[in-house]
């Protein structure tokens, strides 16, 4: 039922210029605006009939003013989806999150120093080989002191008994010393080596800090950056509104006509 | 960048130009790392080289002690056999313990440059993790710069087209109305 002139018309093709207006023969006699009353719309009284693009007097051909002004808005609805269509638009700015990895300042550390170990394992070794030559030189002197109680043969056992025992004496005292110097030196190194552990971790410090140092800067100049970006798009923004209104403004000044 | 005008057929309002894409500078760097220095296996190889020496050394010097003891002992009548034997066995001996001696001292110096060569390595380490540091943040600059520009390139597209577009706008409403004529 009704009028299928809607569909010849291209709601697109505006500015419209005289729509091809087809109507339906067949309901046309159905006179008294009965169809046009179940549609609720067309004018009963004067037969108007509906077109898609407004209303055309039967008898005069012409529209009605309203009809015309209802034509206007729709076009102007139209062109200004149609201007819109092609309106600029700004990407939302890409932060530093974006570049992931690549956005990240990292840290080149070193690994600690093998030289308080290799030192301490050169302390025991010159430790064992100084408990050697001692025992050796010790050995050397006993064989020494036997020989020569031999060769004066007047060296009763008692004698020898009295320079055996001297010389393990000697021999512990040695020993002892030894261990004292030991000692001194393993704690020469772990100091030299404590040094040169806090050498390295105070380097490595210093190279995470630069590096986190790097990373507080370029996010705070990625906050900064976005501010920026925001006021500026507010800015383009808002020139865009300015023109949009002072458009609006002369649109309905009719551009000064009377 | 030049506009074919014959591409628009339309309003000129309608004209949309583009700005060429924006081009990335991300070319990164790759620094060279200085290779570990010869100096911290330079001592160690110098102590093998030694040892090697010395323990080749050792069999002579060993002769030629045992041979001046036997002229010495035939200067004062020689020696009975069961003294040469014993003289020659302390000599092996001597020789043996003088090699473990050798050997010992050996390894004593060789722990001794590889404490100066781990110290050596411990400082080219700190130069090429100061080198990669450096690399890394220049790279990383370069990213932020270049993710920078690319945001600049998109704000400043975004603005002279605004530009245009309301130029076109302008344009179509001149045209509308008709360039003035009545």
């Amino acid at each position: 039922m009704g009028f299928n002139i809607r569909k010849a018309v291209q709601v697109g093709a505006l500015p419209i210029a005289a729509p091809a207006v087809v109507l339906n023969q067949k309901l046309a006699p159905m006179a008294g605006g009965v169809a046009d009353k179940l549609l609720g719309k067309g004018n009963a009284v004067t037969g108007a009939l509906d077109t898609a693009s407004g209303y055309v007097d039967k008898i005069t051909g012409q529209k009605s003013k309203e009809d015309t002004a209802r034509d206007a808005a729709q076009a102007a609805a139209v062109a200004k989806e149609e201007m819109y269509k092609n309106l600029p638009q700004l990407q939302d700015r890409q932060g530093l999150g974006t570049l992931g990895d690549a956005g990240q300042f990292k840290s080149s550390t070193i690994a600690q120093s093998p030289w308080a170990a290799l030192a301490q394992k050169q302390q025991g070794l010159s430790q064992g080989m100084a408990g050697d030559a001692l025992a050796r030189s010790n050995a050397v002197a006993a064989a020494q002191g036997r020989a020569l109680g031999g060769m004066q043969r007047g060296n009763a056992a008692q004698g020898l008994e009295s320079a055996g025992l001297a010389n393990q004496g000697q021999i512990a005292s040695s020993r002892l010393g030894l261990a004292a110097q030991g000692g001194q030196q393993r704690q020469q190194i772990a100091q030299q080596g404590a040094g040169r552990g806090l050498d390295v971790a105070q380097f490595n410090v210093g190279q995470q800090n630069q590096a986190a140092q790097a990373n507080v800067g370029a996010q705070n100049q990625d906050i900064n950056q976005q501010n920026a970006f925001n006021r500026i798009k507010f800015g383009e923004q808002m020139k865009f509104k300015g023109g949009q209104e002072s458009g609006n403004a002369l649109d309905k000044s009719k551009g000064g006509k009377k | 960048m030049a506009i074919n005008y014959d591409d628009y057929k339309g309003k000129i309002g309608d004209m949309s130009p583009e700005q060429l894409a924006y081009i990335q500078a991300n070319k990164t760097f790759t620094p060279d790392l200085a290779s570990s220095s010869p100096w911290a296996s330079m001592g160690a190889d110098q102590q093998t080289a030694d040892q090697a020496a010395a323990l080749g050394g050792l069999p002579q010097i060993q002769q030629g002690a045992l041979s001046q003891a036997n002229n010495m002992t035939a200067m004062r009548g020689g020696l009975g056999g069961g003294a040469a034997n014993r003289m020659a066995r302390a000599s092996v001996e001597g020789g043996a313990l003088a090699g473990q001696n050798i050997r010992a001292q050996g390894a004593v110096d060789q722990l001794g440059a590889q404490m100066a060569g781990a110290d050596v390595t411990t400082g080219a380490d700190k130069v090429n993790a100061g080198i990669s540091q450096g690399a890394q943040a220049y790279n990383t600059q370069n990213a932020i710069k270049n993710l920078g520009g690319m945001n600049a390139n998109a704000l400043a597209n975004y603005g002279e087209k605004i530009k245009g577009f309301g130029a076109g706008q302008t344009a179509n409403a001149l045209a509308a109305a008709g360039g003035g004529k009545k």
